[in-house]
């Protein structure tokens, strides 16, 4: 292997759980997940791009994760196929982990790169405001929307905070 | 709010190894057929170039008389005008894709002066590149590029595709290498970019010479508002010498930095703009620098606040020098000469001070301040809200705030340092 492939793998394992997650909360099929995240690196390797910072580069495969899944949702026979989400989460996943995942991926398309982001990923609402091209304002209403939603159905689900 | 189950839930979604395995084996096969294909990509476009030459040698006459389009190509076989290749479509177009149109133009010139399109030609990089932008139509652009070959250009297809919530994401199509004689009758045809809003494209255009026109960063401010220079020059150095990005990994790079410059202006490469002005109206400017993005979503231009200086009479002088303004705490101007200074601390809490410059112009005085708390009681997040340590509604947090927030009637006049 040259030092080439060996940084890409290297690079590879370090974000592929991170793309990998992202993508699925865009596109909820594991299928789906898997080409995304192939698409994601692949334009990586094709790019060539120089980071300038570990961060930098972290923040541009948030963002092409997230553009190239928004891509594949756009096209239109997707957009005419309904998905099970319940049948896409994985196995291991169970009990209210998986209640708590399917009430996040209910989320609109818009929240939930923001919450993934904001709560998983730990960024502040103004680093993924310069990110997403989006006001800080904005970051912050989907921020509190999000909330707002998933109280309402964690909470019909009925207990989903306590724990 | 249950961000701790939140966080469980998704380590529950990690793929295991084998899936990983298998991806990275099919990126690795994605890009060795990509190789493949390049090469039956190049004979396909030859066996096209050939037919159409073919075609046309047949019909010259006729397509000579009839095509401006037509007389234009075939000169350049003839003369030459083009290079022997003919424009180079990029397959790999939206790798470069940005909302910044100079982003993807810059960038891609980037790339192909490391010759990574091939050819001899390089795009002449002297104290920047030198371009104009002419217009097809409101989506597609060429930018004509000075090259290091007298008498040719390059030109730079771009083009606008719609994205969701913005106003578009701007990718190179294609390029082609032109004699000057070539590339002024394209002109001819085109719309120049100067009759282009800043709207339109986010960005500012290029006047006839190509030259920016959105300032000269290079000039010294003169009159009252020469108290800044010293500090404009340190940002010019820092953005002159790439943000010292070459000595990052050495003991000189923290000194690089002039003592003014923004600590977090310094972590992330990017344009660089100043603005004056007067905030709290006692008829000096204060000094506001700004960096990153040339619009993107938003209409107006509006970069990301670093830093604000004043002058004291003496000196000029940080208006908050016990702040480090980034990406976690911000500032913004308002009418009245209100500044409010906005932070969060943490996913649970957030705030919002407004600020006016004291009476005497030195230091600040605090006007009003809010903060946002939340907090779980049993198993439901609950938000507070606090106006001076008191407890006041979430609508009036929100009312009150917007009551400050009255857009600055002048519009700030931001000028690239460069």
């Amino acid at each position: 292997m040259d030092d080439q492939a060996k940084k890409f793998t290297f690079t590879y394992h370090q974000y592929v759980d991170m793309v990998y997650r992202l993508c699925f909360s865009f596109l909820k099929t594991k299928e789906d997940t898997e080409d995304a995240v192939q698409s994601v690196f692949v334009k990586y390797l094709k790019s060539g791009k120089k980071f300038e910072s570990g961060e930098h580069e972290k923040a541009w495969f948030i963002v092409t994760a997230s553009n190239t899944c928004k891509d594949m949702l756009r096209q239109a026979w997707r957009r005419n196929v309904s998905m099970e989400i319940y049948d896409a989460i994985p196995d291991t996943c169970e009990g209210e982990d998986r209640d708590v995942l399917t009430a996040v991926m209910d989320l609109p398309e818009k929240y939930k790169t923001v919450v993934y982001l904001y709560y998983y990923e730990g960024y502040q609402t103004r680093e993924i405001a310069q990110m997403l091209h989006k006001p800080p304002s904005t970051i912050r209403n989907y921020l509190a929307e999000a909330r707002k939603k998933l109280k309402k159905v964690l909470g019909e689900q009925g207990g989903m905070y306590h724990g | 709010m249950g961000e701790d189950k939140i966080i469980a839930a998704w380590n529950r979604v990690n793929p295991d190894n084998g899936t990983k395995e298998r991806i990275l084996r099919q990126i690795q096969d994605t890009m060795e057929q990509k190789k493949a294909s390049r090469f039956k990509g190049v004979f396909r476009k030859f066996a096209v170039g050939a037919a159409l030459f073919i075609l046309m040698l047949g019909s010259i006459g006729t397509a000579y008389a009839a095509s401006p389009a037509f007389r234009e190509y075939l000169h350049s076989l003839l003369f030459p005008v083009y290079t022997p290749e003919e424009i180079v479509s990029l397959d790999n177009g939206h790798m470069t894709g940005s909302f910044d149109l100079t982003d993807v133009l810059l960038s891609f010139l980037d790339r192909f002066n490391r010759g990574e399109f091939g050819g001899s030609v390089t795009a002449l990089r002297k104290e920047g590149y030198h371009y104009s932008l002419y217009r097809e139509n409101e989506d597609r652009l060429r930018a004509f590029v000075d090259s290091s070959i007298e008498g040719q250009c390059i030109v730079v297809y771009l083009e606008r595709l719609e994205y969701e919530e913005t106003e578009g994401i701007w990718q190179i199509t294609g390029y082609q290498i032109l004699e000057d004689t070539a590339a002024d009758n394209m002109k001819g045809r085109l719309e120049p970019c100067s009759e282009v809003s800043a709207e339109d494209t986010g960005v500012p255009f290029a006047d006839e010479n190509g030259s920016e026109d959105v300032s000269d960063g290079c000039k010294a401010l003169s009159g009252e508002a020469a108290i800044y220079n010293h500090i404009l020059d340190e940002y010019r150095d820092m953005v002159q010498n790439d943000f010292y990005m070459e000595l990052r990994d050495s003991d000189a790079y923290d000194s690089s930095f002039g003592e003014n410059v923004s600590s977090e202006i310094r972590f992330l490469k990017q344009d660089v703009y100043y603005a004056l002005y007067d905030v709290d109206g006692n008829g000096t400017k204060e000094l506001i620098i700004a960096g990153g993005g040339r619009g993107g979503s938003n209409s107006a231009f509006s970069p990301w606040n670093y830093d604000l200086y004043g002058y004291d009479g003496d000196a000029v002088v940080p208006v908050f020098p016990e702040m480090e303004f980034g990406c976690r705490t911000n500032f913004s101007l308002y009418e009245n000469g209100i500044i409010e200074v906005f932070y969060t601390s943490s996913a649970a809490e957030s705030g919002v001070d407004f600020y006016k410059i004291a009476a005497d112009g030195i230091g600040t005085e605090l006007v009003d301040s809010f903060v946002m708390v939340g907090h779980l009681e049993g198993d439901v997040p609950v938000f507070a809200y606090f106006q001076n340590g008191g407890q006041i509604t979430e609508e009036e947090y929100k009312t009150k705030i917007q009551s400050y927030e009255v857009t600055l009637t002048a519009t700030l006049e931001w000028v690239q340092i460069q």
